[in-house]
């Protein structure tokens, strides 16, 4: 049985499916325009282990979850933490980790050359910033976000 | 992402004779917290007095496991509701409107998507939007590409003869645009079989360009004013001339 | 009424708050309002582990990777004495149907809190036996 054989308004010669995707899952994986560009992103930046956080995120927690139905991962989120990550500077000795918030929220932190904790929630329009060297604390409108970090996080 | 070089054309006919629109889908992708269990229901209740009875896509049958397992199932829609000119389809993360037989007109499917985004605030699901799009499948009966300013070439000389599918992804200002182009494909048309071309176009936003109740009619009109672009500007003049343009 | 500043709670660390790559929680561990933990005095940490992984475990998306305990006294000591925001913290008994030791913080917790909450937890990792 073909299963999509409802959404697919055509077939082509090779019988390839007509949606977005990749018709035969394995070791190459087609992307979503302008997915490709997040997942190199995410690579240069967070490493493979910040791509499988995300990955599992975007996964798993789609829908509501846990034991109280916290928020499914907020796509407007996600679209400031990808825009945040393009410009920001991680030290390179600083091994980044990447949380999920019961709001839906994506959560990056990282240590300083001190070890004191960088953490930045990407919120649906809000995001907070938090430098433990400083104990400053600020949650920011998300298009005031880059000039935060430019003067909190200078490179 | 690039944009594409797309010729400008001074007028874009409002109607072209045979229409070659297969199929027009305007569909919204979204986070809920809502269990799937119940989504169908509440979109019911908004949407009776208009459509008929959920009906089960093939999809449904497999376990809520293996869905969620395979990324390629995430925006599938899993049940359809059957109107008279259009069908909605609702999945876990997704719903759509489409077109049914012949293509109605713009201002039509305009319409009932402004209706249809009133009965989705009121059904209270729809927690956050994540992509919105839309997609218009055109078909047109032999080889389309030598008809089109756009064709794939090897060695310097234009490649003809062959079956070809094409994918182009390029970026038109907000939005990000995939092209399927495909000179060997089937479709029913009316019952019939028939072979040829497709040019298959979906235009897209992310989430931060869109707010689904706020602005979505509008960023849906954006987007076919920016199909109808592509599309014509894509088409050579010679051809677009037999297709009988009318202009406004 | 409070639950007494001798008792110690426990609070689940889960797939989502723990980076397994990193061994780093996330902050919202603690921050915000209602935080969910479970009385030791009712259910010991050994115990913990199965209550956890009922109520608050659902795989795959959610999996219970560390438990973190603290004493109520403590936990009191350290947001009384932070110095951004001094805050009264208390363990509210919020006891659920199959989940008897359940209870809540319920005061707002900032992230700065939140951080240095977490500086102090003892963090446990289930047994393999």
């Amino acid at each position: 049985m073909d299963i999509l054989a409802p959404t697919a308004p055509y077939t082509t010669s090779s019988h390839f499916l007509s949606g977005t995707g990749d018709s035969s899952p394995g070791r190459v994986r087609c992307f979503e325009p302008g997915e490709a560009a997040r997942e190199r992103l995410i690579l240069s930046k967070l490493g493979k282990s910040g791509w499988g956080r995300w990955q599992y995120f975007r996964q798993c927690f789609s829908g509501g979850w846990g034991e109280r139905r916290q928020k499914p991962l907020s796509p407007r989120s996600q679209e400031v933490f990808f825009s945040t990550l393009a410009t920001l500077d991680i030290p390179e000795q600083a091994t980044p980790s990447l949380f999920l918030t019961d709001d839906g929220h994506i959560e990056l932190a990282w240590r300083d050359a001190d070890g004191r904790a960088v953490q930045i929630e990407f919120g649906a329009a809000t995001s907070e910033l938090y430098l433990e060297s400083e104990g400053f604390e600020a949650t920011v409108p998300n298009r005031d976000l880059p000039d935060l970090l430019r003067e909190r996080l200078p490179a | 992402m690039a944009s594409l070089c797309i010729p400008e054309l001074s007028e874009v006919p409002t109607r072209i004779t045979p229409c070659p629109i297969l199929e027009a889908i305007l569909e919204v992708r979204f986070v809920t917290s809502t269990p799937w269990s119940v989504l169908p229901g509440l979109l019911f209740q908004q949407i009776r007095r208009k459509y008929g009875d959920p009906k089960d896509l093939p999809l449904v049958s497999l376990s809520e496991e293996i869905r969620r397992s395979e990324p390629h199932f995430t925006y599938l829609p899993l049940v359809s509701f059957e109107g008279p000119h259009f069908s909605i389809r609702l999945g876990p993360r997704v719903i759509s409107l489409s077109s049914r037989g012949a293509y109605p007109g713009w201002s039509a499917i305009h319409a009932e998507m402004s209706w249809l985004v009133e009965r989705i605030r009121n059904a209270g699901f729809f927690g956050e939007g994540e992509r919105l799009g839309m997609r218009y499948i055109d078909f047109f009966e032999g080889d389309l590409f030598p008809s089109l300013r756009i064709r794939p070439v090897c060695a310097d000389d234009g490649v003809e003869g062959v079956e070809i599918s094409m994918t182009l992804a390029f970026e038109r200002e907000d939005f990000q645009a995939r092209l399927i182009l495909n000179n060997s494909v089937a479709a029913d048309i009316g019952g019939q079989v028939r072979n040829g071309s497709i040019f298959d176009l979906d235009l897209s936003l992310g989430a931060g360009q869109f707010d689904f109740f706020d602005n979505g009619l509008g960023r849906f009109e954006s987007a076919h004013r920016h199909n109808k672009e592509i599309f014509f500007g894509l088409l050579q003049p010679e051809f677009l001339s037999t297709l009988s343009p009318e202009y406004d | 009424m409070p639950v007494d500043p001798s008792e110690d709670f426990a609070r689940a660390i889960c797939s989502d708050k723990w980076d397994e790559a990193t061994g780093e929680m996330s902050a919202s561990l603690f921050k915000g309002e209602n935080t969910s933990v479970s009385r030791l005095a009712l259910c010991p940490l050994d115990e913990t582990w199965d209550l956890f992984h009922r109520q608050v475990e659902k795989p795959p998306e959610r999996t219970l990777r560390r438990i973190g305990t603290m004493n109520v006294g403590r936990l009191q000591q350290i947001g009384q004495g932070f110095p951004a925001n001094p805050t009264a913290l208390t363990v509210e008994p919020d006891p659920l149907p199959d989940f008897r030791s359940h209870a809540v913080i319920p005061e707002k917790i900032s992230r700065g809190l939140a951080n240095a909450i977490i500086r102090e937890l003892t963090v446990h990792e289930e047994n393999p036996s």
